[in-house]
């Protein structure tokens, strides 16, 4: 391999997503102050908020210990970096702490690491490895499933946590696979899936029988009468396979979800009404950042944050703060920063000469976006209600390191594009 | 490949819009949330004003306010506690204490609820000092009546928590508050109120008090009840209230010249002060049960009963208005009068087959007389129907047969017949002046309440007006006017001119009449004594009891300060007792004393009381 002589420095970096990381970093600190200013302890380390700025500087120990990797590093270890941390989640469901009927991490006294964050990295590192393999060949349908395979490794794991939002959030590196040669038609199935999926839950899988076979009626009869095109076995399949995913869906739905999970779903699909139980902390997350209108309530008058109606709010609903406390302006300045950094960082990803950099860069893109994307849509009512934080400004440790390493092992990369290793 | 990273570009900013939109729309349009968090976080309280003090007509405290001190308990914030301790410092008992727990967690386990109510301060003291050892409990300061006397119940009234009712027809109320029930309580309800004072704090999702909504900016103060002055002496009423020991019925003096009520006494009463404090609930059910003596029953405002002699004076005074008889008028009377076969109508004025003129016959109160007088006033129309319906407007214009409508929140209306109501009873055109006959002298149909007798003597005092009798003297000192109606002179349809013949001769009842052992020396007074017939129906029998003893009076007769009407259920001929009562009440009131301590003894000492126990121990009880 032929190495550059030029040495790397800090300007190589790309400065916008730096900027655009550390506003993001900055209103999760004051976001999460905002949720405990009334009610701060008097030992400072206590608070979340002086907690998270301690997460926030030893993060930047990490981003240099990135910039001292040598950058080859990344895909010569990326399949170990993989299994070691898929090893790990196998570990934590063995010697893990039970926190919350969830055993997904790690403690060590009074600290603790939770492996499923790191695997999103991992997972990017993998995949971008096993894609870059040069008898590898995306539309090849058994590279494909290995491709599939490695992405649903660690769903499955977490999902025996089992922790539904983190688990989600690998099904996003779909994406990745979208980019690199994937047909669109493969996409439009899973998302005529997803569609079944809802819609079974929605009316019940005898009548979406009903509908699908008369579907498949109309569309034989009319294509044969008008089109003079036979298509029986091809769409027969297609009927079998549909069929297959209502019965999967209700299967799933009524025996292997566990109650809260079913209300959750059944709350957003407008099936069911609970204001008390599940759908309290969506509804009590409405009213904070409905009530918050154009400009904010301002941090005293933020009603609903002061009176600590939101649970959980300091991590997965820390948009609920945003949104009372700035309104709209702050709420929308928040997404167009999301966009705009996914936006920078799509344009860094395709300006990759090296394949790897770039599959590493759409699979970071992919994982913060179905991060923002599910989070917001959740805490909007739109999506139901999942574990999954907000990428750089919820509350939490693992998380903030997990986005920062991946964020920044990308832009590594992205520095070192003009090199070859 | 690269076109897919567009189509990837286009679905972030996709995404974004759909969120922005989103938020666009439950931030901006919606306004729903905005209401929702107000309501959530924002709760008012409200500071309930002192009420109105209350003072007699010479400035005398009757009603104050006392602070007691309830302690409230919150479920979800009550621990473990030291039962034992908890009730050694409050003084609860072990049964109180855990039935008003229970109660307060079903009530709510969020919200403060009564767990020991109405301490006064010495025996709040104890639990304040130890509180800290009893979490989820607080004091919470509360004001109740608190009496300076020990009479007047009925006319001061009471104040109680609201009910359904009075909280759907006044937004004022919230429930727990407390309003007037009765009396002067009831009638002034809005001067004595106030206006609540309103703050509004945040609060967290456990309903608890975070601190005060924009520092107070929007906080309403309270407004202080406005004091009273109402037209009771209570000096006069305490002197009543000891001469009706023993009796039932009651006292009312007016004063004439104004309509002022200087005393309203009602016998039996209780003392106001058994319906405020810690067992206001068990008093009031007590007194309310007892259907017996009927405490909460007001005799001088709602009692009802035949008039008996006295309305003989309105019939003299209606039969001159009429012009059918004049001062010279006479009639033989012989032992009484026979107005048709085998019906007879006894006298005892003594004439014994003389004629009499109107001057004996109010002196001695004599039923031929006025009987004669009656029948000539229905007579001079040519038909019973219509001369029954000139004599009942007359006697209406007295304020009989309706409601007086004073300030107080009670009365009764008594009862006139006209003309219609001998047409239900007998048919029309089938009755004649002699089936009324005993409208003439008081008896029968006619129903009047002391109060309206008192005001019948107020009106001949002021020869032919008054004023709508009221308790109401004075609003926050001066400062508020009092209803005008109620500072309206109401005319009779009597010409004052023939109120003297009346009133020299109530001076002779005096003098030589009926009530002349009753008489006061230096002070001219007017008088006329009253008996009224009572029959009860016992087991289908009817059986004749003691008559009831009536007696008004007004004085002095030149420029009269009272007029009095006094009612003893079964106290029998009215000059016996009703007429010294009067006499005494009238006295001190003009002199402030009473100069015949002997007759005052005597009166106290009389008790009616085993003859009401026979008059109630029928089989109904």
């Amino acid at each position: 391999m032929i190495h550059s002589n030029r040495r790397v420095s800090i300007f190589d970096y790309d400065w916008v997503s730096i900027i655009l990381f550390l506003i993001l970093i900055s209103i999760g600190v004051t976001s999460i102050y905002s949720t405990e200013y009334t009610n701060l302890k008097e030992v400072v380390y206590n608070n979340f908020y002086f907690k998270q700025i301690i997460w926030a500087i030893f993060s930047l120990f990490l981003i240099a210990l990135i910039g001292f990797i040598p950058v080859r590093n990344f895909k010569n270890y990326a399949s170990l970096i993989y299994l070691i941390v898929l090893f790990s989640l196998v570990l934590v469901l063995i010697f893990g702490a039970k926190i919350n009927g969830n055993r997904s991490w790690f403690r060590f006294g009074s600290f603790g690491l939770q492996p499923a964050e790191f695997m999103k990295m991992a997972a990017v590192l993998g995949l971008a490895k096993l894609v870059t393999d040069i008898d590898f060949d995306i539309t090849n349908i058994r590279d494909f499933l290995k491709a599939s395979l490695l992405i649903m490794a660690p769903v499955i794991l977490i999902l025996l946590q089992p922790d539904l939002g983190s688990a989600i959030v690998f099904l996003a590196l779909f994406l990745v696979l979208y980019r690199e040669g994937v047909d669109l038609k493969y996409f439009l199935l899973l998302f005529t899936l997803a569609l079944l999926f809802i819609l079974t839950i929605y009316w019940g899988k005898e009548i979406m029988i009903v509908i699908l076979i008369g579907i498949y009626f109309l569309i034989n009869i009319s294509s044969y009468f008008i089109f003079k095109k036979k298509i029986f076995v091809k769409s027969f399949l297609l009927l079998l396979l549909f069929s297959g995913m209502i019965f999967l869906t209700d299967i799933v739905f009524h025996h292997v979800l566990k109650p809260h999970q079913k209300n959750r779903i059944e709350i957003v699909l407008g099936k069911k009404k609970d204001d008390r139980g599940t759908g309290y902390n969506l509804k009590q997350g409405l009213i904070a950042i409905g009530s918050g209108g154009f400009t904010g309530k301002g941090l005293d008058m933020s009603t609903q944050t002061k009176g600590y109606y939101i649970p959980a709010q300091p991590t997965d609903w820390i948009f609920t703060v945003i949104g009372e406390r700035w309104g709209f302006l702050g709420s929308i300045t928040v997404v167009i920063l999301f966009v705009m950094l996914l936006i920078r960082l799509l344009y860094l990803a395709e300006r990759q000469k090296d394949k790897f950099a770039r599959v590493v860069g759409y699979g970071v893109i992919s994982i913060i976006l179905i991060h923002f994307t599910l989070n917001l849509l959740m805490v909007l009512g739109l999506f139901p209600t999942i574990g999954i934080p907000l990428p750089f400004i919820s509350y939490g440790g693992s998380s903030l390191w997990a986005f920062t390493l991946m964020l920044f092992i990308f832009l590594k990369l992205d520095a070192h594009r003009k090199e070859t290793w | 490949m690269k076109q897919k990273s567009f189509v990837i570009g286009f679905f972030i900013i996709l995404i974004g819009m759909i969120i922005g939109i989103r938020l666009f729309y439950i931030q901006i349009i919606d306004n729903e949330y905005k209401k929702l968090s107000y309501k959530n976080a924002i709760k008012k309280e409200y500071i309930i004003p002192e009420r109105g003090y209350i003072y007699d007509r010479n400035g005398k405290l009757l009603v104050s306010n006392l602070q007691v001190y309830d302690i409230m308990g919150v479920p979800n914030q009550i621990k473990s506690f030291d039962t034992a301790q908890f009730i050694k410092y409050t003084g609860i008992t072990l049964e109180d204490l855990k039935t008003n727990l229970s109660k307060a967690k079903k009530y709510s386990w969020n919200k403060a609820s009564l767990i020991v109510p109405r301490l006064y301060k010495d025996e709040i003291a104890l639990f304040a000092e130890k509180i800290n050892e009893f979490p989820g409990f607080f004091i919470q300061k509360r004001a109740i009546r608190k009496y300076h006397t020990k009479s007047a119940a009925n006319v001061l009234g009471f104040i109680r928590e609201v009910n359904m009712k009075e909280l759907k027809k006044d937004s004022f109320y919230i429930p727990g508050d407390l309003i007037g029930k009765a009396g002067v309580e009831k009638s002034y309800e809005f001067q004595l109120r106030g206006k609540k004072g309103i703050r509004y704090f945040l609060t967290d999702k456990f309903n608890r008090k975070i601190e005060s909504y924009k520092s107070g900016k929007m906080d309403v103060a309270p407004e202080a009840g406005k004091d009273l002055k109402i037209s009771i002496d209570i000096a006069l009423q305490v002197f009543g209230d000891s001469l009706m020991s023993g009796k039932r019925g009651a006292i009312v003096a007016l004063e004439p010249q104004t309509g002022e009520i200087l005393a309203l006494i009602t016998a039996p009463t209780y003392p106001p002060e058994y319906l405020s404090g810690r067992n206001s609930s068990k008093n009031f059910n007590r007194l309310f049960r007892d259907k017996v003596n009927n405490p909460l029953l007001d005799r001088g405002l709602q009692g009802a009963y035949p008039p008996g002699s006295p309305f003989k004076l309105i019939n003299a005074l209606v039969g001159m208005q009429e012009g059918v008889i004049t001062p010279q008028t006479s009639y033989v009377c012989n032992h009484g009068f026979y107005y048709g076969k085998k019906a007879h109508m006894f006298c005892h004025c003594g004439a014994n087959g003389r004629k009499v003129h109107l001057p004996w016959a109010i002196t001695n109160s004599c039923n031929t007389f006025f009987s004669k007088s009656y029948i000539k006033i229905i007579e001079k129309y040519s038909s019973a129907a219509e001369g029954l319906d000139h004599w009942s407007k007359h006697v209406k214009s007295f304020g009989l047969g309706s409601y007086l409508n004073t300030d107080l929140p009670v009365g009764s209306k008594g009862f006139i017949p006209d003309s219609k109501f001998y047409d239900r009873y007998y048919g029309k055109n089938k009755w004649y002046s002699t089936f009324t006959l005993s409208n003439g002298i008081g008896q029968g149909e006619v129903s009047t309440t002391p109060i309206q007798l008192a005001n019948v003597m107020n009106i001949i005092a002021n020869k032919g007006s008054y004023f709508t009798p009221h308790i109401i003297k004075e609003i926050d000192h001066g400062k508020y006017p009092i209803e005008k109606r109620l500072k309206t002179r109401r005319h009779t349809s009597i010409d004052s001119i023939y109120f003297d013949p009346v009133i020299n001769n109530m001076a002779n009842v005096y003098k030589r009449g009926t009530a002349r052992y009753s008489r006061l020396k230096d002070i001219e007074l007017c008088g006329k004594t009253g008996t009224s017939e009572n029959k009860i129906r016992v087991e289908g029998k009817i059986i004749s009891l003691p008559d009831h003893s009536i007696f008004v009076a007004f004085g002095p007769k030149e420029n009269p300060k009272i007029a009095i009407a006094v009612f003893i259920e079964n106290g029998g001929y009215g000059a016996t007792i009703a007429a010294p009562i009067a006499t005494l009440m009238i006295e001190k009131y003009l002199r402030g004393k009473i100069t015949r301590t002997d007759l005052w003894n005597n009166i106290r000492n009389i008790s009616l009381e085993d003859i009401y126990k026979m008059k109630y121990n029928d089989p109904q009880q």
